[in-house]
């Protein structure tokens, strides 16, 4: 439990099944994983080898079937839904692969969401967003609405907003899968520039020149995770 | 681990949010307001109406002499053996009523009614389909109709008129409809039971719908004469009590002259204002409940349309609905989020379908055949029933997006 509470997160045993029929459905199966603060950590794995289920997992989106997990000391595995959203909106910034902002909010109202939820005042909020729009380059975009941007000016105003609750970790599922070469090496660069200033970030990607951007590298393969050798 | 502000402060923030979303969803929002708008002018139009028909009612029944007034009708015989005791009885006849108020003390005035079975009035313009309803000169004094343009002084008319003399006032419309113009017909006959009668005066309303202008008046002496025959029968009419007497007491003492001049057989009913009220009464009771049905269905309907369109919404937000939970959204400001858009939504519609509802009663009072009337408790009541319809019909829908996992909503 010490080890637990220095660490960023960790998992125990994590599994994660889904009951088809009479037939249970292995998804994760014993995972174990500890993230340092301040790590850049890629998981990569192929489709269908459990990737989204362990992002759910570790974004507090879903519980696991079985095994514990701990998020900068908390037992999550024991967290009821108001405490999970909580943690969702104070210790993770989700960036997702097809941006998930919403269309008929502008880009400062979309990074003012986690605000709002965690009851930060209108004048803070205005302030925030302000410097993280800026921090992110898209400050002249902020009364666009989404369809009216680039794609990689979607995702920086995605990365404004996982990052605007200053939250424990960035967890990216796949963001770049959406972007072309140029933009990726853009936001991966940006992604760099994070973690140089001390953010700590899980991507999740299916894409080996991706991940080798991340500091280091696991594989999920079949619901199991190894090292970055497969072992 | 309970979060910072828990499901309260979840709540404020989903309702802040809330009103935030009408406005982003004007086309959705414009037709759940105008489902609950349209059911409470409904709730409120229909009570307005059975509202003003109940006092209508009184007020026309005050002008009829209100409480003061006995109502005396033939009845007809509905078995064999009724008819065989009825005939014993020479029936309900003008002259033993004039008889029984001459004598007695209860009573001081004769209202008589008559109606002959021709349904067609004949002018130079042709036949119109009308009806004459034959009266005394008192019903044009004291029962509230007033008649212009006379063609001859009040008190030769009246002599005339109570005389059986062949004239007859005209309803203006009845007029305008068998002479081209009302006017025109001042002088002039017209042909009812092929009886001509001249045209002494028009009726005059300030109420374009009052029924009374497209109705004929002619003496009830001259319809003795030309319809009744000999034997003088009555189907309807009023007595006025004089002030003071009970109605039990006029009652008692006319049904008692009666039974004794029919021979002890029971061939008419006397009834009095305040029955005729509470007849009426219920009848307008009846109406309100029906009103009341009808506008909730109305109201329920509307209720149905937010339900619809809110789960609809749910389901085409269900994306939205994940990124909300994923960026720190509890379930209870999911909650209050879409509830606030329904009650909101249905509370705008609410205050729309009052003045849509309310309308009537400030702008169609004189056009409308019956004065719509509302209170402030009606409008209090049709603000409660709109609101809680909305309350209502956005609970579900509420319940289930604040209950999706968000992983399931994020899959959209």
């Amino acid at each position: 439990m010490t080890a637990a509470a220095m660490s960023l997160l960790r998992l125990e045993k994590v599994c994660k099944g889904y009951r088809l029929g009479k037939e249970d459905i292995p998804v994760l199966r014993d995972i174990d994983l500890e993230v340092e603060r301040g790590a850049y950590l890629a998981i990569m794995g192929p489709s269908g080898s459990g990737k989204s289920t362990l992002l759910h997992i570790l974004g507090c989106l879903d519980a696991p079937t079985s095994g514990r997990y701990w998020l900068n000391g908390q037992a999550v595995h024991e967290a009821d839904a108001t405490a999970l959203a909580w943690l969702r909106n104070r210790s993770i910034g989700f960036v997702f692969q097809n941006f998930n902002l919403l269309p008929r909010l502008n880009l400062a109202q979309n990074v003012e969401l986690p605000l709002i939820y965690s009851g930060v005042p209108a004048s803070e909020r205005k302030r925030l967003v302000q410097a993280m729009l800026e921090r992110l380059g898209i400050w002249e975009r902020r009364k666009h609405r989404p369809h009216e941007v680039s794609g990689g000016q979607k995702q920086r105003a995605a990365i404004a907003r996982a990052l605007v609750k200053k939250p424990d970790f960035i967890l990216a599922d796949e963001p770049t899968g959406n972007l072309d070469s140029d933009t990726t090496r853009e936001i991966l660069k940006l992604f760099s520039a994070l973690n140089g200033e001390g953010h700590s970030i899980i991507l999740i990607t299916h894409e080996a020149d991706v991940a080798q951007a991340a500091g280091s590298m696991r594989i999920l393969r079949d619901g199991r995770l190894s090292g970055a050798d497969g072992k | 681990m309970t979060g910072q502000g828990g499901n309260a402060g979840g709540a404020i923030i989903g309702l802040r949010l809330g009103l935030r979303e009408i406005g982003s969803n004007a086309r959705r929002s414009v037709l759940s307001l105008l489902s609950i708008c349209l059911g409470i002018a409904t709730v409120l139009i229909l009570n307005s109406l059975t509202g003003g028909a109940k006092q209508q009612s009184l007020q026309q029944m005050n002008r009829m002499g209100g409480i003061s007034m006995l109502t005396v009708e033939s009845v007809q015989p509905a078995t064999p053996e009724e008819e065989a005791a009825f005939s014993r009885s020479e029936g309900l006849r003008y002259e033993e009523m004039q008889n029984f108020v001459r004598q007695a003390d209860c009573c001081d005035t004769l209202f008589p009614e008559g109606w002959h079975k021709d349904n067609s009035l004949r002018g130079p313009k042709g036949p119109k389909s009308g009806h004459a309803m034959a009266v005394n000169w008192l019903h044009f004094e004291q029962r509230n109709v007033s008649v212009g343009d006379l063609q001859e002084t009040p008190t030769r008319l009246a002599s005339a008129w109570d005389h059986g003399e062949e004239i007859c006032v005209l309803g203006d419309k009845l007029a305008a409809d068998l002479f081209g113009e009302s006017r025109a017909a001042l002088g002039q006959t017209v042909e009812y039971g092929k009886v001509k009668w001249r045209v002494v005066g028009l009726v005059i309303s300030a109420s374009r719908l009052d029924w009374r202008r497209g109705l004929a008046y002619y003496p009830y002496p001259a319809y003795l004469h030309h319809f009744a025959g000999k034997q003088d029968k009555l189907q309807t009419i009023k007595v006025r009590m004089r002030g003071q007497v009970e109605p039990e007491t006029a009652v008692r003492e006319l049904r008692a002259y009666l039974l004794k001049n029919h021979r002890g057989v029971r061939d008419f009913s006397i009834q009095t204002a305040e029955e005729q009220i509470a007849e009426n009464a219920k009848a307008s009771e009846t109406l309100s409940l029906l009103g009341w049905a009808i506008a909730l269905m109305a109201l329920g309907v509307g209720g149905v349309g937010i339900l619809n369109l809110m789960l609809a919404t749910v389901s085409g937000r269900l994306r939205e609905i994940g990124v909300r939970k994923a960026l720190g959204a509890n379930d209870a400001s999911i909650l209050a989020q879409f509830l606030a858009e329904s009650i909101t939504v249905s509370g705008m519609g609410t205050v729309l379908g009052l003045v849509l509802g309310g309308a009537p009663t400030w702008f169609l009072g004189d056009v409308l055949p019956v004065t719509p009337t509302l209170t402030l408790g009606d409008y209090g009541l049709a603000l409660v029933l709109g609101w809680s319809t909305g309350l209502f019909a956005g609970i579900y829908p509420a319940l289930k997006a604040a209950r999706l996992s968000p992983v399931e909503a994020l899959r959209g």
